[in-house]
């Protein structure tokens, strides 16, 4: 067996001397902190990975010993994978045109028509010029004890570069000493090389591209936020798109934009309903009729998944000669289809040895060895039945190399993962790639983890020629044109959870103090002050009943009354699940950002990880401390959000969004608390704990030293255009943010403005002399709450997404005479 | 040699308005050596904003269609002039053995499993009995043709368009879709390529009574590779199929060819389909 650090001796190879250095220096702690600040980084940057199946995302793994290459030995691997993207693309192009590999006999039609990747809809028409069918491709490689050797091939929409690049960020800050001495090789170039490609030497504005991809919940939704920042390509969803007069266009506000080239992270049989799979909501009805047209370049092309066929190893060799006039440079995995009775007869002979494996990828993989003879025989069974679909592999024996576990550092078998991409002028390889940790090399599993960065050692041996292009922090350029409605709604409620957040977790500040306050040294003014805080504070955050059962007896606070307060609190603090608490406010706020992420900065994830870690640890005992420090995370964001984005088209929704919904609490906060608060000592207390809870308490003691009463308070709040907390200042902002956005000024600002504009403060603070309540006020503030809803809406029916999703209709039942 | 007027209309009726419609037709006959079409086009209501035909991976002639205009009501009417000159039925006398131990490149696509045609359990089984060693194929296919046609009830509406040829194995009833999808993978069982096949039969009224509009229907049977040709056979009625039948498209399976499939984007829950057929002879001259 191979180790990677040792040679047959256990020397260490020159190459790992300095990270064996490392290893040797660190000892079992030292190697436990830079795992702790691998997970750590990893965390910062938001890194993540959506494990099929999963609620959620979980931190992406990463191992951060690297896996180092000699700059020499790479060059072989570099020609070899560069050398199968060729192929493939040329196969490919045979495949879906003339198929003369087929009529030839270099490649049975079983292995082509047999395989569910080959799509009939993608046959290109006689006559039909050529397409490129290939564009981005990844090899898994291992090093067997005979040299390298390919694993599987990945050329449907290939994952992993993003990654790569992920990787290199982290392990190059936590080994940062050996990263700088090392003479690594850039992996920014590729992603050059690859923007070059994808826009074939055009302007941004003549080649329009979009990365279609399956959402933000998908498994590798990171990745493909990552690439879109560094490809400076919009991410798109299928229902973004449309097909009409033959071509395909990209909602953006107000405007299509045609499209001139996708590149996809879609699976082909997703993207079009009309023509693949008809239960499809991810895709675009008539994608695939635009590409027939030749209108849009579809990469990598739909039909690639049939290259991904593990039947097709044993014809490669054959098909390399025949359409390159070249010996095939990497050799498979010894692989027999077992469509072929030969190599069938030789695979019920040897099933000892072999993993049997569909070749469909994500189909159950089996290993021969440790079978019972009755499985045995159910197995070739079912092989017999169809035997063009399956194929029997010899599993490698994979190299080890150094990675950190539980136990310090011990040699595991490591895979790696190559990206080659069509840059216009030739096949650029990553200098790196994605190396892991398999637990087993042919189960064709996803993304393997844990992870590792690939180190490519050493200068290239000839120069290539191709543009050098800035560091490894490539440089995300915007990406060209408006906001689609989708990430526009994104964006909008972005903001509003932002805010909500923000305001929830003030509100429940000046709550807890008052309880706080209360349980010390309890009074009636105090208790009353408390009572119309509690029962505000479920009426701002609609969570009824929330306090209101609590609070049933007019005079006092129930016996059971302190463990039910402070548990209804605990509810409102973290119960993510709920909706109206900071729990839940933070979740979807972290869920809009993740919607998103390729538009907003990596602070963003240093905060959002950290307010994550401060919410699980609040407590109902020390909450007003809890509660700063979330107010910190979000007072961040929203610094993030003021200074760090483009004032596009965009951002507009995202402030709107924050006005609208700080407007709206204002408004819910002084209708439940003054509408119907008691008369006495404990109204100051009240009003004392709304300016607190409105972030106004400086500027109303200031303004408003020895004018005690609502009137002021409710001019501070509603009126006052210089107080960024007050409603008149939030629609003013609207205003200049509608302005700036396609479309007419909806009705109900107009209205919300109205009503402000033409309001008495001081007539409506007059109490109804019988039951003590302000109806004026109320009828004031609830017309205004019903204006700030109808907004809302209405920017909603302007600028987001419609809800209507493509559906299939059923297909004529045929009926005989 | 016959020659037909087809029309074939189908209307679906929503219950709330469809903004947009995409569709894919396969409802223009293709051209073969026994049978010539001519003049044919499709036409919807309301007026499309796209409409494109071209030939498709196994040479029939699709249509893609885009209707913009908000509509409650969608009509596709397909008309065409189809000649067909099947006076001699092909021979089939090669041993099926033989047939199958010389596939041509060709045809061997069709003796794979497709969509939805897999490997199904009983299938294998039952179309055994009609091939015992040695028996010409032509014979073999009509024999498993009778049987289908023997052993199972017609009954309109008793399956769907999604349903199996498990459905049929153990329901006993179905509709010529489910007989031809029987027929093709019994076929294929035995390593023998089988098309399935759309088109539409001719329906002759009574003695003495005048045809009726609308009674033609679609229509569905299965198609073997003989050695020589393909011989087309309906299981549904047990006959070789003639110059009452009109072929629409070929294909692995339904899936391929489905007349009229689409796409909509509509709050509509609800919508109802109608389809009528007419075959009208054209007399010759």
């Amino acid at each position: 067996m191979h180790d990677e650090m040792r040679d047959g001796t256990g020397a260490v190879r020159p190459l790992w001397a300095g990270l064996a250095g490392v290893l040797d220096g660190a000892g079992p702690d030292g190697l436990a902190a830079r795992r702790a600040d691998t997970r750590r980084l990893l965390a910062d940057d938001g890194v993540a990975y959506h494990p099929p199946g999963a609620e959620t995302e979980q931190l992406w793994e990463l191992d951060p010993l690297p896996l180092i290459i000699d700059g020499a030995e790479w060059a072989g691997l570099e020609r070899g994978v560069a050398q199968r993207a060729e192929l493939f693309d040329r196969l490919l192009r045979d495949l879906y045109g003339p198929r003369s590999v087929i009529t030839r006999g270099l490649l049975p039609v079983e292995v082509v028509d047999g395989h569910p990747g080959y799509l009939h809809a993608w046959r290109r028409p006689a006559g039909a010029p050529a397409r490129r069918e290939l564009f981005l491709s990844a090899v898994d490689l291992g090093r067997s004890p005979d040299g390298w050797v390919v694993l599987d091939d990945r050329v449907q929409a290939p994952s992993g570069a993003g990654y790569a690049m992920a990787n290199r960020r982290v392990v190059a800050r936590v080994l940062s000493a050996l990263h700088r001495r090392s003479g690594i090789r850039r992996l920014g170039p590729f992603f050059e090389a690859m923007r070059t490609g994808l826009r074939g030497g055009r302007d941004p504005e003549d080649q329009r591209v979009v990365l279609l991809n399956p959402g933000p919940d998908s498994e590798t939704a990171y990745e493909q936020a990552l690439l879109s920042a560094l490809l400076g390509v919009p991410l798109v969803l299928g229902s973004e798109l449309t097909v009409r007069e033959g071509r395909l266009w990209q909602h953006t506000l107000g405007r299509l934009d045609p499209v001139d080239v996708v590149l996809r992270r879609l699976d082909a049989e997703w993207c079009d309903p009309l023509d693949l799979r008809p239960d499809s909501r991810l895709g675009v009805p008539g994608l695939v009729e635009t590409a027939r047209l030749g209108t849009v370049s579809v990469l990598n092309g739909l039909g690639a998944g049939v290259a991904e066929n593990p039947g097709l190893v044993p014809f490669l060799p054959a098909l390399c000669r025949a359409l390159l006039g070249e010996e095939l440079l990497l050799p498979g995995t010894p692989t027999w289809w077992c469509g072929d009775p030969r190599a069938f007869a030789h695979v019920r002979a040897r099933l000892d040895e072999l993993v049997l494996t569909p070749v469909v990828r994500g189909g159950q993989a089996v290993r021969g060895a440790g079978l019972s003879a009755a499985q045995r025989e159910d197995l070739l069974a079912r092989i017999a039945a169809e035997p063009h679909a399956w194929a029997a592999q010899r599993e490698p024996v994979l190299s080890t190399a150094p990675t950190i576990t539980d136990a310090g550092a011990a040699d595991r078998p490591v895979a790696l993962r190559t990206f080659t991409v069509a840059s216009g002028t030739g096949w650029e390889v990553l200098d790196g790639g994605l190396g892991s940790v398999p637990a087993g090399t042919l189960l064709r599993d996803g993304v393997a983890t844990p992870a590792k960065d690939v180190w490519v050692v050493g200068e290239r041996a000839e120069p290539t020629g191709r543009p050098v292009f800035g560091t490894d922090e490539a440089v995300p350029a915007p990406a060209p044109g408006g906001v689609s409605p989708r990430v526009a709604e994104d964006l909008f409620w972005l903001g509003r959870y932002s805010e909500r957040a923000e305001d929830t977790a003030r509100l429940l500040r000046a709550v807890t103090d008052r309880w706080a306050d209360f349980q010390s040294t309890p009074d009636p003014a105090g208790a009353n002050a408390l009572r119309a805080l509690l029962t505000a504070t479920t009426a701002t955050t609609r969570t009824a009943p929330g306090f209101g059962p609590l609070l049933a007896d007019a005079h006092r606070v129930a016996p059971d009354g302190p463990a039910a307060i402070s548990a209804e609190l605990r509810s409102l603090l973290r119960d993510r699940d709920r909706a109206g608490t900071l729990g839940f406010a933070v979740h979807r706020l972290t869920r809009a950002a993740q919607a998103v992420r390729e538009l907003l900065s990596t602070d963003t994830w240093l905060v959002l990880g950290r307010l994550d870690a401060v919410l699980a640890d609040i407590t109902t005992e020390d909450a007003s401390d809890g509660l700063n420090r979330v107010l910190e995370g979000l007072l961040a964001l929203a610094g993030i959000a003021a200074e760090s984005l483009v004032r596009d088209a965009g951002w507009r929704l995202l402030d709107a969004g924050r006005r609208i919904e700080r407007a709206q609490h204002v408004v819910a906060l002084l209708r439940a608390t003054l509408c119907d608060a008691p008369r006495g000592p404990a109204d100051r207390l009240v009003v004392e704990s709304v300016t607190i809870a409105a972030e106004s308490v400086i500027t109303h003691r200031r303004r408003n030293a020895g004018r005690p009463g609502v009137a002021p308070l409710l001019a501070l709040l509603l009126t006052d255009g210089e107080n960024p907390r007050a409603v008149a200042y939030q629609l003013a902002r609207l205003t200049d943010d509608l302005a700036h956005l396609p479309g007419t000024v909806p009705e109900a600002l107009d209205a919300a403005v109205r009503a402000l504009a033409e309001a008495d403060l001081v007539a409506v603070t007059a109490r109804d002399s019988a039951s003590g309540t302000r109806p004026a006020l109320r009828a004031l503030l609830t017309g205004l709450g019903a204006d700030l809803d109808r907004l809302a809406d209405e920017i909603a029916a302007a600028h987001f997404a419609p809800v209507r999703g493509p559906r299939p209709y059923d297909p004529l039942v045929a009926v005989a005479s | 040699m016959t020659t037909y007027r087809v029309t074939h209309r189908t209307t679906y009726t929503y219950d709330d308005d469809v903004t947009t419609s995409f569709g894919r037709a396969h409802l223009l006959p293709r051209t073969q050596p026994d049978q010539r079409c001519a003049d044919a086009r499709v036409r919807l209501d309301p007026e499309p904003d796209e409409l494109r035909e071209h030939t498709d991976a196994f040479g029939n002639r699709s249509t893609y269609f885009c209707v913009r205009r908000p509509h409650r009501e969608l009509t596709v009417l397909a008309q065409s002039t189809v000649t067909v000159d099947r006076a001699v039925v092909p021979p089939a006398l090669r041993p099926w053995e033989e047939v199958r131990a010389a596939v041509p490149v060709e045809a061997r696509p069709f003796v794979l499993p497709s969509p939805r045609l897999p490997v199904q359990v009983g299938v294998a089984a039952y179309a055994a009995p009609s091939f015992p060693p040695g028996r010409p194929l032509g014979e073999a296919a009509a024999d498993l043709c009778r049987r289908i046609h023997d052993d199972f009830d017609y009954v309109s509406g008793s399956t769907t368009v999604r349903s199996t040829v498990t459905d049929l194995l153990t329901g006993g009833e179905g509709v010529c879709q489910d007989f031809a999808h029987l027929a093709v993978a019994g076929l294929r069982s035995r390593g023998l390529p089988a098309r399935y096949v759309s088109g539409y039969l001719e329906t002759l009224p009574p003695p003495g009574k005048p045809k009726l509009r609308g009674v033609d229907a679609s229509h569905a049977w299965f198609s073997v590779w003989t050695g020589d040709g393909w011989l087309d056979l309906d299981p549904t009625n047990d006959r070789v199929v003639d110059e009452q039948f009109v072929v629409l498209a070929h294909g692995r399976d339904y899936g391929d060819v489905p007349p009229l499939k689409g796409v909509i984007f509509t709050d509509s829950a609800e919508s109802v389909m109608a389809v009528s057929v007419d075959m009208e002879r054209v007399e010759e001259g």
